[in-house]
């Protein structure tokens, strides 16, 4: 059976959308009915985004900041702060029509054994991806 | 120099990191500048200040200065408490737009009463806004191609030209440390581990956090097979 569609669950709202229910319990229930082993289901969502920022994120932030306001002095505009190749730049606002990056599956998934790729990353920048 | 009016756009809602942005935007700033805010529930500062009446200025408009700013890197969260919907669904129109639209161009969808079962629905909307959100650049770019035009796709901008958006090494930090800490009580149970983290439609929080903590991740550009997550076997 490839892939799984999330169960909806509750009334329908005014617009005639249920309720999804969690990704998690789902697959939780899926485990429980197949093998019979309890699960243990975790919702982080909301605690990764609300947490105190770390040095990283802290450190790219402030710099971020400063780009931005140096270029605001130097008259540009239509710009943002970025890291491209592992460096400090300014580059176009990227259009949203191109939607979400998604992750290069052949060269960062493992599809066979549903981890990360972690072979064969000499080169790239910190972060694995290039721009 | 020219006076400069500026404003800080956040992508979706916010992220850790975001502070850190604002307070260097301020302490870099010549003078005071000013910023949206909200009052109380889902970022209603830009939908909801009317500009002609000082108490909601008070109440959505909040002046920055280095004085209110020099500490708001040291907390999580953020201070801005916005949060991502689809802006033709939030009030009727803007108060502060209604003066540069038409009547007939005001209809943004419903009408917000502010009450507890609009707070609701509200807080289920984002999700459904952005698949729509989606469906309708997906319309555009179709419409786009139709009428002879080139669409960004095809000028080669193909995704966005950056590596890192703010407050990513925060969520893995986080998901790593909740995943460690749920490490004893998941084992000594016998349990199996499910987390979740955000990605609906890109698995990099997935992805990196199974990178550093070596477990196994689902992400949404790929369809797993559920017999084959699932068999122990397979570990």
């Amino acid at each position: 059976v490839g892939g799984y569609t999330v169960q909806e669950y509750g009334d329908p709202d005014a617009f005639g959308h249920r309720r999804k229910a969690s990704v998690g319990e789902a697959l939780s229930i899926e485990i429980r009915a197949r093998t019979g082993e309890e699960s243990i289901v975790s919702d982080l969502t909301y605690d990764l985004r609300s947490g105190e920022a770390d040095f990283v994120d802290k450190m790219i932030a402030t710099t971020f900041g400063n780009i931005a306001m140096d270029a605001c002095f130097d008259g540009k505009s239509g710009l943002m702060a970025a890291l491209v190749n592992g460096c400090y730049t300014l580059v176009e606002i990227p259009d949203p029509k191109l939607g979400p990056r998604r992750v290069d599956i052949e060269t960062m998934y493992n599809t066979d054994r549903y981890r990360p790729n972690y072979g064969k990353k000499f080169g790239l920048p910190i972060f694995l991806t290039h721009a | 120099m020219p006076r400069l009016r500026i404003g800080i756009l956040t992508g979706g809602g916010d992220v850790p990191g975001l502070n850190s942005v604002i307070k260097e935007v301020t302490y870099r700033a010549p003078k005071t500048i000013a910023r949206f805010t909200v009052s109380a529930a889902a970022g209603r500062g830009l939908t909801h200040v009317n500009l002609d009446d000082p108490a909601s200025k008070e109440n959505y408009i909040r002046p920055l200065s280095r004085e209110n700013t020099r500490t708001i890197d040291r907390f999580g969260g953020t201070v801005l408490h916005s949060s991502r919907t689809n802006h033709r669904r939030c009030a009727s129109c803007p108060v502060s737009l209604r003066r540069r639209f038409p009547e007939e161009r005001r209809d943004m969808g419903h009408e917000q009463t502010g009450d507890r079962q609009s707070l609701q629905a509200e807080t289920r909307l984002p999700d459904r806004d952005r698949r729509r959100r989606h469906a309708e650049l997906r319309r555009e770019a179709r419409q786009t191609r139709r009428q002879g035009h080139r669409h960004p796709e095809d000028h080669g901008q193909r995704r966005p030209q950056h590596e890192y958006c703010i407050g990513f090494s925060t969520a893995i930090t986080r998901a790593t440390a909740a995943i460690g800490d749920s490490a004893a009580p998941i084992g000594s149970h016998e349990r199996i581990g499910i987390f979740r983290v955000f990605g609906r439609d890109a698995g990099y929080t997935a992805l990196y956090t199974a990178y550093v903590t070596a477990i196994r991740c689902c992400i949404p550009e790929f369809t797993v097979n559920l017999e084959k997550l699932i068999d122990p076997a397979a570990y």
